[in-house]
């Protein structure tokens, strides 16, 4: 053991200090967030708020005492802080999940957006149509199978000819070779394999490669087999054109091309316009219409570089024509497809002409009788409304082409077409999804007319209820027009056979009753609803539809007394029944709760209703839950207790609390939120009573604190276990609860002692375990202060424990305890605490003078330092200055601040000498801050002068 | 890198017509100092015949359908000397007119005649290196004087009455097609117009298809070979196509195989269009129409 050094702690005068060293202040009439929104409400902000007196930064383990027993009352969860409490007038904002518009989107549009809008588009078809049949595909480049072209490295001639030859062979282009039996995912993967090869053969100058490659793939668009995979084909195809026409107009363009007239008139001009029409020319020689077509479209936009822009207004007409020339009914409408994409890439100034291409789409499905069309598809094994819908992407995309530059009176036109084809449904559905909302609304009986002259089984009603319900959610139609309209509509959607087609439409007429109508509606909507599904159990395969149901109606009507005075929302809510999606059901529920629940009146039936939901998402976790999954579920359900005030029934809250812990011990979060819920409760009766209990609310708050110290144990997190401790002793303190303000102590100290090794395990990166140790010694010691010594026992009963506790602490985390409890044995032994808790006499009061107990104290201090010092001198002996010097300066950080400098002079030197040694720079400012200090307590500090 | 002779036009479409100044360069690359025995340039315009060795009737003609040199002019751009290392650029003008008592005619490859100018740039070297040679082909337009008079739509009418090497038409299916070409002589350089519609057609379509020929003749007067040889074929319609649909008909003219119709003392070029329908069967019925290519001034 080294040398014992003697340590005294100077003498305070708290109150004088505070006049001496806080800052001026200036009163403020502007609130400093009131410029935000939004502010969180976070404990550190709140803290700060409270503690606006604080005292200055030099005594810095002071303030960190003072600011802890200040935020007694502040900690508890159920603190509004004013800060908050500013932004409670704001409407929580209503975050739209789904716009009710499907997928509507506003024009006018920029380029990007249109192109954009296809993107999202290619996605859905890609997922909608798909295969599981055998496929066949042809090409020459590709090889049959994926085998690597292994070069062999032989030494013999005659073994390397052969692979060349070999390889020759593979690349030969001659040869057609057609692939059977291939599985969609394997097409899709030879496409883009065809895809990259024309990119290596245009990155290796092979043009006219590229283009065989491009007529390959446009050629696979002529077969329409398997039929549902067409529109997939069509996307996966028409990507690598697309594609391919960017190439060569990059290339044309990096040659020297400039698109549009008045491009300089040089050689190299010249020569890429000469470029540009050999390509034209190339093309234009392609024998078969549907390749030849498909790849003059994709050059269309190469033309600019011969011809002004206006040439488009004469090309896209003639495509438009040569289209018809397309016997396959199929096969054209997706090639007007492909069209419509590149006018509104390259012309949208033409798109009212895209009129033509709807013309054109009409009279040749007219020629396609029903009954002609009938024959057909019963070899394919398809339903007509199936392949009326294969044809729906398409000509959706030409009419949104189309409506993005014509107003009512192109819908009306679309509208008379669709009245006098045989395929009204599909043309009816492409129309009312093109349109704005607005537009397709303000004839909505006219639509529900046409609907009802659908004929179910070439384009399926429901779709179209569906279209149109969506249509008329985000339109202001006449409200007397709306209930005609349900009226009309329910009863054909109310006609669907099937569950699946029936609860696609409801669902969109579901959240319009809920919109537009009251209550009663919708529970009538419900009941038809619940009548439906019930049946052979239909709801189980339309689970998903139903959640979907639910979050429409929670999105209208907000309130739960609402929801829970139908008297067919349980039933419906009964029809959920796997357990996610009960899950899913009761999350959004809650969720509504705590975003939209205005009224604080308390309904049993809602709390019961909603603490139901809570416990079906606390029932989901468990062991394998993920964090993230238990932090949701935190959120939501303490999100919903923060809901829960009984105003001034507090024992009926505490009841309700208790409850709430035996339904949610999964949870730790929520017994954490218990834990700061029922001491803020405890505070609050205090403020009631003002500070003087009854015997009643003394009984009270006793509860509240036992209630406290029996749910702590139950948490599985330490440092929040040890934080809660120590708030639930402040609260016992505050309400003079002594002997449960000592056995939390207490028992915060156990749990420290026998679970400091295990700190390591909660320890983050940000915060190590030394970090979590100093952090709640530095808490509990400022609480120490003023909690007095149990009368029962020796003097500094507890301290001594946090002792016993410290001294078997790792090195690397006793020192900085040691250091803490410096700072408190020097504030202990000050004759007036620095503060106090109203109605406890803490120590000073208690012994007064006593040479005993200051004889202890000194003991204690004394101790620290000399094995502080010791500490130090370790490890510069170990080399490890980097540590010694940080450690240096935190001690003499202490003792500048506490220790009386006259007497402590043994101490003093070693470190400043130490530090004069080691960190030389730091000398000027500690000279700084013995000077400025010197005019306030002169002797003192003149000793550090000295050995400076 | 060794020794290269190269030619580049001017123009970059390398389009010329009589009268006009054909110009370019010569460059020369050599990696060392060399030597040169003068390097002639010359321009020429050749027709070519060649008749097809099966015919047997016009073996006659063959010994005098050498090729005819419609244009011919040489000079020596540089006289022997030598080249110092790396690219020497030569440039020339020629002025393109034909050869006395001869005619221009467009550029024109067929498969029995062929009218091609060339730019050709020998240089003479010692003798033990070969003489290098370079040649670049350009092409020439004529254009005449056209004043529209033949310029009338061509209406037709294509049933199984109007065919003519069917004996029985009762056997075969119905049908009637219609439609018009907008012209009977159509400007080179625009695509060819006109439009068709299946009126009606009791058996399924498999394809409607326009194809192309020249038809060129070959000597005049008694002993004279014509044969017509397909230029390029387009499909215009694919599949059973949709009935009274007007469908397009639209070809662009390819260029180098096709010239303005030309009629001269030895040889005739000219072109035909075939419309073609074929039905699900393989059947398949042709209509010929005369065309007239021309390129107005």
């Amino acid at each position: 053991m080294a040398d014992h050094h003697q340590w005294v702690p100077k003498a305070r005068n708290y109150p004088r200090e505070r006049k001496d060293y806080s800052l001026e202040r200036q009163p403020t009439r502007a609130h400093p967030l009131s410029g935000l929104q939004r502010p969180t409400p976070s404990s550190a902000t709140s803290k700060e708020a409270v503690n606006g007196g604080g005292v200055s930064s030099k005594t810095s383990s002071a303030s960190n005492a003072k600011s802890a027993a200040r935020t007694t009352g502040a900690k508890s969860a159920g603190f509004i802080d004013p800060l908050s409490m500013m932004s409670a007038d704001f409407e929580p904002a209503v975050v739209e999940v789904r716009g009710g518009g499907g997928g509507k989107t506003a024009a006018p549009l920029t380029k990007e957006q249109m192109i954009g809008s296809w993107g999202v588009k290619k996605e859905s078809i890609l997922s909608k149509f798909t295969t599981t049949e055998r496929l066949t595909l042809t090409s020459s480049y590709l090889s049959g199978d994926d085998r690597v072209v292994t070069v062999t490295k032989s030494n013999l001639v005659a073994d390397r000819i052969q692979s060349r030859l070999e390889q020759l062979d593979s690349f030969e282009a001659g040869s057609m070779k057609e692939m059977l039996n291939l599985t969609q995912q394997e097409y899709v993967n030879k496409i883009d394999q065809l895809h990259s090869k024309l990119q290596t053969a245009w990155r290796d100058d092979q043009r006219v490669t590229a283009l065989k490659i491009a007529i390959q793939l446009s050629k696979l668009l002529a077969d329409i087999s398997p039929l549902q995979f067409y529109p997939s084909k069509f996307v996966l195809v028409t990507d690598v054109l697309e594609s391919f026409g960017q190439l060569i107009f990059d290339r044309i363009a990096e040659k020297g091309g400039s698109p549009g007239l008045g491009g300089k008139e040089d050689y190299n001009a010249e020569a890429a316009k000469e470029t540009c029409r050999n390509w034209f020319f190339k093309v234009a020689s392609i024998r078969e219409l549907l390749p030849r077509l498909y790849i003059e479209i994709s050059i269309m936009r190469c033309i600019t570089f011969l011809e002004p822009r206006s040439v488009f207004a004469e090309m896209v007409p003639r495509f438009a024509l040569m289209i018809r020339g397309i016997g396959d009914h199929l096969v054209a409408s997706y090639a007007r497809c492909y069209l419509a994409r590149m006018v509104i890439q390259l012309a949208p100034e033409i798109l009212p002409k895209s009129i033509v291409l709807v013309e054109d789409f009409v009279a040749s499905m007219q020629q396609l009788g029903l009954t002609k069309l009938k024959r057909k598809l019963t070899d394919q094994k398809l339903d007509m409304s199936s392949y009326v819908l294969l044809h729906q992407p398409a000509l959706e995309w030409i009419t949104d082409c189309y409506a993005k530059q014509s107003g009512v009176e192109g819908l009306e036109r679309l509208l008379r077409m669709a009245e006098d084809s045989n395929y009204t449904g599909l043309l009816l559905n492409c129309v009312m999804t093109s349109f704005k909302a607005d537009l397709v609304s303000r004839s909505p009986m006219k639509i529900c007319a046409l609907i009802q002259k659908n004929s179910e089984d070439v384009f399926p009603t429901y779709i179209l209820c569906r279209t149109l319900g969506l249509c008329l959610m985000n339109a202001d139609t006449d409200p007397k027009e709306r209930k005609k309209i349900m009226n009309e509509i329910w009863s054909l959607v109310a006609d669907q056979g099937n569950p699946q087609s029936y609860i696609s439409a409801a669902e969109i007429w579901v959240e319009f009753a809920a919109k537009f109508f009251t209550v009663k509606e919708v529970n009538r909507v419900l009941g038809d609803i619940i009548s439906h599904l019930l049946p052979d159990r239909a709801y189980e395969s339309c689970s998903a539809v139903l959640l979907q149901i639910l979050e429409r109606l929670i999105k209208h009507l907000r309130s739960f007394s609402l929801l829970l005075s139908m008297d067919k929302f349980m039933p419906f809510i009964d029809m959920l029944q796997k357990e996610e999606q009960r899950l899913e059901a009761a999350k959004l529920l809650l969720d509504a709760y705590t975003k939209y629940h205005q009224d604080s009146a308390i309904d049993p039936v809602i709390i019961n209703g909603v603490l139901f939901a809570s416990k079906i998402v606390h029932d989901s976790i468990s062991s394998l839950s993920s964090e993230d999954e238990k932090r949701s579920a935190s959120v939501l359900v303490c999100g919903f207790l923060r809901r829960i005030e009984f105003g001034s029934d507090f024992e009926r809250q505490l009841n309700f609390y208790a409850d709430c812990r035996g339904a949610f011990s999964n949870l730790d979060d929520v017994a954490e939120f218990l834990v700061h819920a029922v001491n803020n409760l405890a505070m609050s009766a205090r403020a009631i009573q003002r500070g003087h209990h009854t015997r009643k609310t003394a009984a009270f708050v006793r509860a509240c604190v036992a209630f406290s110290f029996i749910t702590i144990p139950s948490l599985y997190d330490i440092p929040a276990q040890l934080a809660l401790y120590l708030e639930s002793a402040e609260v016992a303190l505050a309400n003079q609860c002594l002997g449960q303000a000592d056995a939390l102590i207490k028992a915060a100290i156990q749990l420290f002692n026998a679970s400091k090794e295990e700190l390591e395990v909660f320890a983050t990166k940000m915060k190590p375990a030394g970090k979590i140790a100093a952090e709640f010694a530095s808490n509990l010691l400022a609480l120490m202060l003023v909690v007095p010594d149990p009368p029962e026992q020796g003097i500094l009963y507890l301290v001594r424990g946090i002792l016993n506790t410290i001294q078997s602490c790792d090195e690397l985390v006793k020192r900085p305890l040691q250091m803490q409890l410096l700072a408190y044995a020097s504030a202990a032994r000050q004759e007036d605490y620095a503060y106090h808790v109203e109605g406890i006499d803490s120590n000073d009061r208690l012994y007064g003078p006593d040479p005993d107990f200051l004889q202890e104290l000194d003991n204690i201090a004394s101790t620290c330092l000399s094995e502080l010092l010791a500490a130090v001198a370790v490890l510069h002996n170990a080399k490890q200055n980097a540590q010694a010097i940080k450690m240096a300066h935190e001690l003499l950080d202490i003792v500048l601040a506490h220790g009386d400098l006259t007497k402590c002079q043994s101490a003093l030197a070693i470190l400043v000498g130490f530090v004069k040694t080691y960190d030389p720079k730091t000398v000027a400012s500690l000279r700084k801050l013995a000077e400025s200090r010197r005019r306030t307590d002169g002797t003192a500090w003149e000793c550090l002068l000295e050995l400076l | 890198m060794s020794f290269s002779l190269d030619v580049r036009l001017s123009k970059p479409n390398k389009t010329y017509r009589q009268g006009e100044l054909v110009s370019g360069t010569i460059s020369v690359n050599t990696p060392s100092d060399c030597k040169h025995d003068g390097i002639g340039l010359s321009l020429e315009g050749t027709i070519s015949l060649q008749l097809d060795n099966k015919n047997i009737l016009l073996d006659t003609f063959s010994s005098s359908l050498k090729p005819v040199q419609i244009a011919l002019a040489s000079f020596e751009m540089v006289k022997p000397g030598r080249f110092p290392a790396g690219t020497t650029e030569i440039p020339f003008e020629v002025k393109l007119q034909p050869l006395n008592g001869k005619v221009l005619y467009e550029t024109y490859h067929g498969v029995y005649i062929t009218i091609q100018y060339m730019i050709k740039v020998e240089m003479k070297r010692s003798v033990l290196n070969r003489d290098l040679l370079k040649g670049i082909e350009f092409v020439v337009e004529v254009p005449e004087s056209y004043d529209g008079s033949n310029d009338k739509p061509k209406v037709f009418n294509i049933t199984p009455e109007s065919l003519r090497n069917v004996a029985e038409t009762g056997r075969l299916p119905k049908f009637c097609i219609k439609g018009q070409l907008d012209s009977t002589a159509f400007v080179i350089t625009k695509p060819m117009t006109g439009e068709l519609t299946v009126e009606r057609c009791d058996i399924t379509i498999k394809s409607i298809e326009l194809q192309l020929c020249r038809v060129e003749t070959c000597g005049a007067g008694e002993g004279f070979a014509k044969e017509a040889t397909e230029i390029q074929n387009i499909q215009i319609g694919e599949g059973d196509v949709c009935r009274n649909f007007p469908i397009p008909i639209h070809m662009v003219f390819p260029r180098l195989f096709t010239c303005p119709t030309l009629t001269t003392n030895s040889f005739k070029i000219g072109f035909e269009l075939n419309l073609i329908v074929i039905f699900e069967d393989d059947h398949l019925v042709m209509e010929t129409f005369d065309i007239q290519l021309v390129r107005p001034k």
